[in-house]
């Protein structure tokens, strides 16, 4: 019996696309303008997703790895600064910089192993969903029928609803660098996308329950809403929910580091699944660097830049790659 | 390895010099309890004392109320705590506008704002610590802060009338006070506050608790909304009253009440979204009709 080496990642990257639900500082539609998008959205994301996949394989070059790992970088320190700022609002003078980075950035040590991402990421993804039943049960009494909104869909809603939903992140291109790809199930991107957009649309429904006409404007609104949740065990869900966030952005911090590690490796005839403890210390200093250069600008800018980045990126290895597939006719095309 | 241990070790050192260790101990904290706005620009923070339910208070005035909240906290010896604030209690003159201001300046001032009920009430320094004693007891009605704001031009505020409570219907440019009990309860089954009615009503004669549930069924001509009142305890409280007669009152009070709140521009009760969910989108509601279901 052999073993299987193949990491199994589906939870850790679903994890991560469910985080940026979670840590959203606005919401961005009304939940009929996204159910009426979110197929389209969901499909063209799967889609591009596999193009870019099958285009990156065509054409590896090292122009292509660099600008990935710094945009998977560039990631990294935004979601640092993301979860800081979102602490820093929710509990002025009590939280720093370097106390998020700390807190966030330990368990990666312990999750440079693959093996540890995918174990943990299932663990976190049942938490999630068991801390999501307790929020839906906590804020229940809470949620009227009444507050769902009922615009006429125009095409500005519905544009609205596109751009919040056709957010590129990292997650859905990581796939394209893990190794052994026949191996894995031949839809794993269209159930990422239609579980992440899924969960997007009916958090948003959630939300729009619970908020009414104030939804667009309300700040931090998951937490928001999980604070007035009280279960009998949970007074403040709160906490319950913080300690998910935070465990969620280092999970997905381990698996950006694992995809850079891939970017930055030797070829070699083994397949080495961990992450070398000697990268740390650079690694630590990189993204404390960055994260301290970064720390006074407008962080929805910075993720407004980090999606046209993305894009950009992965329309450029499309175009090469589809450029090479043309020329050489390879078979892997 | 050997090399790595003190690289990490004088990275771990790094960090938690820069994290520092110089928060403020729970102790140290003065727990907000309540928050009371009055009408002329006063606050009143409750704080909750040594000993369970043993709480102060202290009074803050300014120009304006975010001037005079800080100068309630100003005059704390620790650093105020809102994590376990569970009242806000807005001035019984309240009206649309200001109540939105004082909702958001709890959202913004007050962090961490958790769940907290919202009342008005008339109370002054002396017995604001009482009112709060009287307002945390109450489950229902429950008027969370998030519900300033779910409507985009009206809100109901329960209105604390030290026996029963009525309530404020506040729109935009209008505010109604509205006293009687029956049409209280009505308005708090309506918009989702309580699913419960204990009242005295027709003039002290009767009393009623019962549970409360509606359903709303829109039509082309026009709006059925049925409340139904299950497991119904009716008392005369007067030997003249009979129960049959009390169940009428009632009735006629009821509808009475939805006569006239159902109908405002503002559509209180969101009966339009009724009838955009059966004929489509921005429907108006046709004619609304109450209906009363004792089981």
């Amino acid at each position: 019996m052999t073993r299987d080496n193949t990491p199994r990642l589906f939870a850790a990257l679903l994890v991560s696309l469910l985080a940026n639900v979670l840590l959203r500082t606005q919401t961005g539609y009304w939940i009929r303008a996204g159910l009426a998008v979110a197929p389209v959205t969901a499909a063209l994301l799967a889609l591009l997703g596999w193009v870019f996949a099958r285009c990156w394989r065509a054409w590896p070059n090292p122009l292509f790895r660099g600008l990935f790992a710094l945009l998977l970088v560039y990631s990294s320190s935004l979601e640092l600064l993301r979860l800081w700022q979102l602490s820093a609002r929710l509990y002025p003078d009590t939280v720093t910089l370097a106390g998020v980075c700390f807190t966030v950035l330990l368990p990666v040590i312990y999750l440079r192993r693959v093996s540890a991402i995918g174990q943990t990421a299932n663990v976190l993804l049942c938490a999630l969903v068991l801390a999501g039943a307790a929020l839906l049960l906590s804020l229940a009494p809470r949620l009227h029928l009444t507050n769902l909104q009922m615009p006429v869909l125009t095409g500005d809603i519905l544009s609205e609803a596109v751009s919040a939903q056709l957010i590129l992140y990292p997650e859905y291109l990581l796939p394209a660098l893990w190794p052994e790809q026949d191996k894995r199930g031949r839809h794993t991107l269209a159930r990422l996308a239609a579980l992440a957009i899924g969960f997007d649309v009916a958090m948003h429904g959630v939300l729009e329950l619970f908020f009414g006409t104030a939804m667009p404007g309300r700040a931090d609104p998951v937490h928001a809403a999980a604070r007035c949740g009280a279960l009998s065990v949970f007074n403040r869900l709160e906490w319950v929910q913080l300690l998910l966030w935070t465990m969620a952005v280092s999970l997905k911090l381990a698996l950006y580091l694992y995809a850079l590690h891939r970017l930055c490796k030797r070829p070699g005839p083994t397949e080495n699944t961990a992450v070398g403890l000697e990268r740390f210390p650079l690694y630590f200093a990189l993204l404390l660097a960055l994260c301290l250069v970064l720390h006074t600008a407008d962080i929805a800018a910075l993720l407004a830049v980090r999606n046209t980045a993305v894009w950009f990126f992965a329309a450029l290895v499309v175009i090469g790659g589809g450029f090479a597939c043309l020329t050489s006719n390879r078979s892997s095309c | 390895m050997s090399d790595l241990k003190p690289k990490l070790l004088l990275t771990l050192l790094f960090t938690v010099l820069l994290c520092g260790c110089s928060q403020h101990t729970l102790a140290s904290r003065e727990i907000v309890r309540a928050v009371c706005f009055g009408a002329e620009n006063e606050v009143c923070l409750i704080l909750e004392g040594k000993e369970e339910n043993d709480y102060r208070s202290i009074q803050g005035q300014g120009d304006t109320m975010a001037q005079a909240l800080d100068a309630a906290q100003r005059q704390l010896t620790g650093q105020a705590y809102y994590g376990l604030m569970d009242v806000a209690v807005l001035p019984a003159t309240v009206d649309f506008r200001q109540a939105r201001e004082l909702g958001e300046l709890l959202y913004e001032k007050a962090q961490p704002a958790p769940e907290s009920a919202v009342f008005s009430a008339d109370w002054n320094g002396d017995t604001a610590a009482e009112l709060y004693d009287c307002l945390r007891r109450m489950k229902e009605p429950h008027c969370g802060l998030e519900r300033l704001f779910e409507q985009e031009d009206c809100c109901f505020i329960p209105l604390w009338q030290q026996e029963s409570f009525g309530y404020l219907l506040l729109q935009q440019g209008h505010t109604e006070r509205v006293i009687q009990p029956e049409a209280a309860s009505l308005i708090a089954v309506l918009c989702g506050q309580s699913s419960h009615v204990d009242m005295t009503f027709a003039n002290n004669t009767a009393h009623i608790t019962a549970d409360a549930r509606f359903s709303v069924e829109p039509t082309a001509q026009q709006t059925l909304v049925t409340v139904t009142l299950r497991d119904v305890k009716l008392s005369a409280l007067t030997p003249v009253m009979e129960e049959r007669t009390a169940q009428q009152r009632l009735a006629d009070s009821l509808q009475q009440a939805f006569s006239r709140y159902a109908v405002l521009p503002a559509d209180p009760f969101r009966l339009d979204f009724f009838a955009s969910c059966r004929f489509g989108a921005q429907q108006k509601a046709a004619s609304p009709r109450l209906s009363i279901t004792f089981e």
